[in-house]
């Protein structure tokens, strides 16, 4: 469904209309939101903060007609920013919005270094996608995604044994696809 | 493996691109927290903070009952106002001497008399509108805090939350078809092992069976006395990943039967065993459907604070209106003979009234009862305990003991790797 189909809907139905956009975007909102929350937050706090994206974008994108995804990519963005900051002041961490975490390009150096990293992530995608399914997508949504064993089954419509299983064999089978792009430590 | 070593730091251009390459959430899971993406942007809240006030909830009737009350008050001040003009001024009156000009000239104290009494009428009819006014006002400052506690008992009752305490145990009774079913239950709920339990029996009057043909009675050997003596059970056991239940029938000699299948495709714990609850049944369903007539604050059920509402709906406005059907899906209605569909078509257009009892503190519905003419249903909390005054849901024993006095009821159960329970 288009950005614009979404939106038509969400003027004349809007329950329709919103849960069009929560199906078009829930798995962009998490993925931004978990990626910034890893290490950080629980599953619950990922839940919330995809929560409380939506809820702000479905208020605010009445009667607009641009384009979506930039939008909800942002305001999921800040709000994962903001509920991390949130949740290191609860524990005691202060992290300053200049942070690698974040994100942010505060200099050339830190720019090279992303697209270094990016190059990384992108061999990693590649070596998942060498799985083979389903154990490429028990990968991402186990690492990526933090789901557990019982979440995962859910949506393949396996038993949580069974996910364990092949999580296992499926790490051991990456371990050697990535060779000396990990060290054996690492994993 | 630990998973921030797998995956460092992603940019959104890639979070993105695994996003669409690997969804993620399961239906039940997405349906879960779209619902309360919709609580929340129907109630206007954010971050699970306090719900105050609702937005989007309007009460239509209440609002015309409001805004009727408002003119009604002005116009009585005007009219009081206006009459005590009259009298002052009207003939027969202390006024009147005053009022009529007895001669055409005037005398200069005659003149000052009568501008002297105008100016006292006119005082007075000011202060009685002045009077008027204020209880206009009062008037509509009741109703205007009367419509606001309506809003936030709303607004409470959407904002219930089952996760908010660690263990709950609820007991309850529900009467259908006025009076002639009623189903007992206890609802166990334990939020950190995430095992649930829902035990219900029902019990039915003769009335109930009325309808069965007597040649069908004979048939099965039995009759609608012993019909009616029969209790008929569900012991539903959501366990770790499974879904147990055990079907019971006092009136039927062979041992009880059980079935087992994987939780995930199980409806009657969607978001939580909660669903399969009358009240809940309400809210989703109907609750939208009513428009409030009266609220009473201040009453004491079950030693809890409450707030009464009560509501009516025109019968037949709405898709359906009552208790889910006994195999526990609510989206479906039962099914109804000829003479039901006939009453159903009698009681169209009628007005229903609903009254709730609700609990402030959590927002469930204590109470219920739904009326239609002569046709009622009727939803009591009987016990409703939290946390360390709960109990736990019936652990692994409790079931395997339960079942091993149990037929399976088809061979996919009889298969079932029950396991779970040994571990």
């Amino acid at each position: 469904m288009t950005d614009s189909e979404i939106l038509a809907m969400m003027q004349k139905s809007p329950p329709q209309g919103h849960r069009a956009l929560f199906d078009e975007y829930y798995s962009y909102v998490y993925a931004i939101s978990v990626n910034i929350l890893r290490g950080t937050g629980t599953p619950e706090d990922v839940e919330e903060c995809v929560i409380d994206v939506f809820a702000a974008v479905i208020k605010k994108l009445g009667g607009s007609n641009g384009p979506v995804k930039p939008f909800i990519g942002t305001v999921a963005k800040h709000r994962a920013i903001s509920m991390r900051r949130s949740l290191l002041a609860k524990a005691g961490k202060s992290v300053s919005i200049d942070s690698e975490e974040f994100g942010e390009f505060p200099s050339d150096e830190r720019i090279d270094r992303n697209a270094e990293n990016s190059a990384v992530t992108e061999q990693l995608l590649q070596k998942i996608r060498e799985l083979g399914e389903p154990d490429s997508a028990i990968i991402i949504q186990k690492f990526f995604y933090e789901r557990n064993a019982k979440e995962i089954g859910r949506m393949l419509g396996m038993k949580p044994a069974t996910v364990r299983m092949r999580c296992a064999r499926a790490v051991k089978k990456l371990r050697g696809l990535l060779g000396d792009l990990y060290r054996e430590e690492q994993l | 493996m630990k998973d921030e070593k797998l995956f460092g730091h992603v940019t959104d251009e890639e979070a993105a691109r695994i996003a669409e390459e690997y969804p993620t959430g399961d239906k039940k899971q997405r349906d879960r927290i779209f619902r309360e993406i919709e609580r929340r942007v129907e109630t206007g809240s954010e971050s699970g903070d306090e719900v105050r006030g609702v937005e989007a909830y309007r009460p239509r009737i209440w609002m015309k009952a409001v805004s009727a009350a408002a003119a009604f008050a002005l116009v009585a001040g005007a009219v009081t106002g206006g009459g005590y003009l009259l009298y002052r001024n009207g003939g027969g009156s202390p006024g009147a001497e005053v009022g009529e000009p007895s001669s055409e000239t005037e005398t200069m104290d005659e003149e000052v008399l009568r501008e002297e009494t105008e100016s006292a009428a006119e005082t007075a009819g000011e202060e009685e509108q002045r009077r008027a006014s204020e209880a206009a006002e009062r008037d509509r400052m009741e109703e205007e805090a009367k419509h606001h506690a309506m809003e936030e008992i709303i607004a409470k009752i959407r904002a219930r939350d089952y996760d908010a305490y660690d263990k709950i145990n609820l007991k309850y009774s529900v009467t259908v078809n006025s009076g002639a079913s009623t189903e007992h239950g206890t609802v166990k709920r334990d939020r950190l092992t995430n095992n649930e339990s829902l035990i219900k029996y029902w019990s039915r009057t003769p009335e109930y069976y009325g309808d069965i043909d007597q040649e069908i009675l004979d048939e099965s050997g039995t009759t609608i006395e012993e019909l009616a003596q029969s209790v008929t059970g569900n012991e539903m056991f959501m366990y770790k990943d499974m879904y147990i239940c055990v079907y019971t029938d006092t009136g039927d000699p062979r041992p009880a039967q059980y079935e087992v299948m994987d939780r995930s495709e199980c409806r009657f714990d969607d978001p939580n065993i909660f669903s399969s609850l009358y009240s809940e049944y309400l809210i989703e369903n109907d609750l939208d459907a009513f428009d409030i007539t009266d609220i009473t604050e201040g009453m004491t059920f079950l030693g809890r604070d409450c707030t009464v509402l009560a509501m009516t709906s025109v019968y037949g406005d709405e898709r359906y209106s009552g208790i889910p059907s006994e195999d526990g899906a609510p989206e479906a209605a039962p099914v109804r003979t000829p003479e039901a569909v006939e009453k159903e078509n009698e009681m169209n257009g009628m007005t229903q009234e609903l009254v709730l009892t609700v609990d402030n503190e959590t927002g469930f519905i204590l109470k219920a009862k739904l009326k239609v003419g002569d046709f009622y249903e009727e939803y009591n909390v009987e016990e409703l305990r939290f946390n360390e005054d709960a109990e736990p849901p019936e652990d692994a024993e409790y079931i395997r003991g339960r079942i091993a006095e149990c037929e399976p009821n088809n061979e996919i159960t009889a298969a079932y790797d029950l396991s779970e329970l040994e571990e």
